[in-house]
């Protein structure tokens, strides 16, 4: 279907020497839903995500992504387009704008003013009110998700993968980042699929909200 | 200054195990329990001297390249052997292309050494061809396994930051420039450290060796030197090469981490 962002169709998943975290799992994702994954840790919520970049390769079942099965995009083409953000940030040695600047060394040509620009635009967004020459490592545990989160949003993914993007937060950083979120949903038709064992968005509408329980998936809404 | 080399007969060779009887008293009394390491450590030495004595003596003699080749491969793949037992990973197969990077670099290097600087007629003269070639082969070897141990461990340390990068499109390479650097930093440096060393701390076996013959120091200088370039040389050609096809195998085509 043209508006179907992902067709999950019976999906399984096992580790190496492991026992089955997915089984037949299938789901709809439409272009522009955000669809928040509940479940125990260790419930295969990680997992889910990561098969839809390929960090992991699926065996049982199959995957759609705009039409066309996941395995027939090239790897670059599909991550520069689904993008995953783990639990715990990525911050390498260096100032915010190496931070945000490194994966645009990635055969992505963006001027170095241009990106100064929207990085300035992002940080005040995302009430980081740090120059871009300041040491990334001395952020706080929260502004280093947020400062992740912009490198993230900076390219421009159709699709956001955020594997607990507010775990280790406390309740007033979780909710900035997931109001920002909401809005990018709105304003730029995101698609966001989030695992969280305790969001705050559950009460939100238009929210999609399923439950990975003994590696099945149920649909709550 | 030219002095007759003096032999060391049998008899007299015997009685420098008195210092091996003595070391093997001393782990008795201190309870270190390499007794049994000792013994058949001194049985090996003598066996694999006199054996690769009368070896070399056949090859030398013969003087075909094709057998110099076979010895020069041999003592490759035993190298080879060496470094895969040292490497602590055992899931990616790195053998053969170790193998590979190693015969090839160390052939082109041994080749321009007897050919373009000694000027050997003809190149695979045994008797240059073979102790210089071991000489590269000993020294890259343990360059070689600190660099794909540390190549190993880093990609394991690193995991997560490089799964980042990865889910952020960097291709493999991109992902892990930094451990690759570390890598073969890692290898290179013994080599560095020797060329500072050489001539303060150590007087290198071969130099000592053609000096003991009745060489002129200053020929034996001469070889010592295009040696310590040429370790320096090899072990970092090798280190490359197979640190290239080790980072190949270490990733599926689909830039996952096989580890």
């Amino acid at each position: 279907m043209a508006d179907h962002a992902f067709e999950l169709n019976n999906i399984s998943y096992a580790y190496p020497e492991g026992p089955e975290v997915l089984r037949e799992v299938s789901l709809i994702v439409r272009q522009g839903d955000l669809i928040l994954l509940n479940g125990e840790s260790g419930s295969g919520k990680s997992t889910l995500l990561k098969l839809l970049n390929r960090s992991l390769e699926l065996s049982p079942g199959s995957i759609i992504y705009k039409g066309h099965d996941l395995q027939s995009y090239s790897i670059e083409q599909l991550r520069s387009t689904v993008i995953y953000l783990p639990q715990t940030p990525v911050i390498i040695n260096g100032t915010i704008e190496d931070n945000i600047r490194f994966p645009f060394s990635f055969h992505i040509n963006k001027t170095k003013k241009y990106l100064q620009e929207e990085a300035r635009k992002w940080l005040s967004l995302l009430k980081i009110s740090f120059p871009l020459n300041h040491d990334a490592h001395k952020l706080s545990a929260g502004q280093a998700q947020r400062l992740a989160l912009i490198r993230t949003l900076m390219l421009q993914p159709e699709v956001l993968l955020l594997d607990e993007p507010g775990s280790a937060l406390d309740q007033k950083n979780r909710k900035l980042i997931e109001q920002t979120i909401m809005d990018l949903r709105v304003s730029r038709g995101i698609t966001v699929l989030m695992a969280s064992h305790s969001s705050t968005m559950t009460n939100s509408s238009n929210i999609k909200i399923c439950r990975i329980n003994n590696g099945r998936l149920h649909e709550a809404g | 200054m030219t002095t007759e080399i003096l032999d060391i007969s049998w008899s007299h060779i015997a009685l420098t195990t008195l210092l091996v009887l003595l070391t093997g008293i001393c782990s008795v009394i201190l309870k270190l329990k390499i007794e049994k390491e000792l013994f058949v450590g001194t049985i090996r030495t003598f066996l694999q001297l006199i054996l690769l004595g009368y070896v070399l003596k056949f090859v030398f003699d013969l003087n075909n390249p094709v057998l110099v080749i076979i010895i020069f491969s041999l003592m490759i793949y035993f190298a080879a052997r060496i470094i895969t037992g040292r490497v602590r990973e055992s899931k990616i197969p790195y053998f053969i292309p170790v193998i590979g990077s190693m015969f090839l670099s160390y052939m082109i290097i041994n080749i321009f050494i007897m050919t373009v600087i000694i000027q050997v007629e003809p190149w695979y003269m045994p008797v240059y061809f073979i102790p210089i070639g071991g000489m590269i082969i000993g020294n890259s070897m343990n360059a070689l396994s600190i660099s794909i141990d540390n190549w190993f461990e880093g990609i394991k340390k690193d995991r997560f930051k490089i799964e980042q990068y990865l889910a952020l499109g960097g291709t493999p390479s991109e992902s892990t420039a930094i451990n690759f650097r570390e890598a073969l930093r890692a290898g290179m440096i013994p080599s560095i450290n020797a060329m500072m060393s050489v001539g303060i701390v150590s007087i290198p076996g071969m130099m000592t060796g053609q000096m003991l013959a009745g060489i002129d120091p200053m020929i034996a200088i001469k070889y010592q030197i295009v040696i310590m370039l040429l370790l320096v040389g090899s072990t970092a050609f090798s280190a490359i090469l197979a640190l290239h096809i080790v980072r190949q195998l270490s990733f599926t085509a689909y830039h996952q981490i096989k580890l």
